[in-house]
């Protein structure tokens, strides 16, 4: 694990995007994924994936995408290490996407939910409700220290 | 086998490539929802929609891979998905024939201008074509890390 991987307390903003309301840190907890038996699984692995995710080159997928921002990687370094120490559910995977963003995401037979991080200090939430509605909730976090 | 211009049927399926970050064994489900992220940037952005092939119009299911350097095909993995989910979601199936591979179609509704607008609205249905495409039997092919 790097140097990049170490405590990343810091303000985090929570911003409902659907109704651009402020809200809280402690509101961000209550979407937390809530740990549950992960036997054999912890963040530092998570993290070893985003530097993996950080070491793409151009054209990683074989079909013209640009590697992977640092900066982005470094953000969603600290975003993981967040998550960590408030003590989230270890992300059951995390993922480069094909537009240049880092998907961290959550898998139950309750729900979806996905962290995308678009831009170092900002990500977008999304949780889908797998109750028969597929209801999606979205808000985004940002980053201010 | 079926000619690429026949209609697209119900009881077909499609096959799509997925890449070896978007493969994670071990886990459920094992193919990420957004390996059915439509491309908004790079060379060939999904204008027209996500890319699939049908398996009625192929040999060989690894012909999905003929355009990716030799090479590179190991990285890739291949999964398929029935067309009648494709449909029960709501989403269609329009053929796009590109010449290089055979029984090209798109999914029309999943396309780059679309979801750039509202991502969130395609989480959903992300997520029950990752479910669908983790069945075991749906996974055709898996990709092989790099010696």
């Amino acid at each position: 694990m790097s140097s990049i991987a170490q405590s990343a307390r810091g303000a985090l903003a929570f911003t409902n995007a659907q109704h651009d309301n402020a809200r809280t840190s402690n509101d961000l907890m209550s979407y937390a994924p809530r740990p549950v038996d992960q036997p054999n699984r912890d963040w530092p692995d998570v993290i070893d994936q985003l530097l993996g995710i950080r070491n793409l080159q151009d054209d990683w997928d074989g079909e013209g995408t640009a590697a992977i921002d640092s900066n982005l990687t470094d953000g969603a370094c600290s975003l993981a290490c967040y998550f960590r120490d408030e003590r989230w559910a270890v992300a059951d995977r995390v993922c480069p996407g094909v537009n240049g963003t880092i998907f961290f995401e959550w898998h139950s037979p309750e729900m979806y939910f996905e962290v995308e991080v678009e831009e170092p200090n900002r990500a977008e939430c999304r949780r889908v409700y797998k109750d028969g509605t597929n209801r999606v909730e979205t808000f985004e976090i940002s980053r201010n220290g | 086998m079926k000619a690429e211009t026949e209609a697209v049927t119900d009881d077909e399926w499609l096959l799509r490539r997925i890449r070896i970050e978007q493969f994670r064994t071990g886990r459920l489900p094992i193919i990420s929802p957004n390996a059915f992220e439509p491309r908004i940037r790079g060379r060939e952005p999904d204008t027209d929609g996500i890319s699939f092939y049908r398996k009625a119009c192929l040999d060989d299911v690894t012909d999905v891979l003929s355009t990716i350097a030799a090479e590179r095909r190991h990285e890739f993995g291949i999964v398929q998905i029935p067309v009648s989910l494709v449909h029960a979601l709501s989403l269609s199936v329009e053929i796009r024939i590109d010449g290089r591979v055979q029984g090209h179609v798109v999914i029309p509704e999943l396309n780059s201008l679309a979801y750039a607008e509202n991502k969130s609205r395609f989480t959903s249905m992300k997520e029950r074509l990752a479910v669908a495409a983790s069945e075991e039997s749906n996974i055709l092919v898996s990709p092989t890390p790099s010696a």
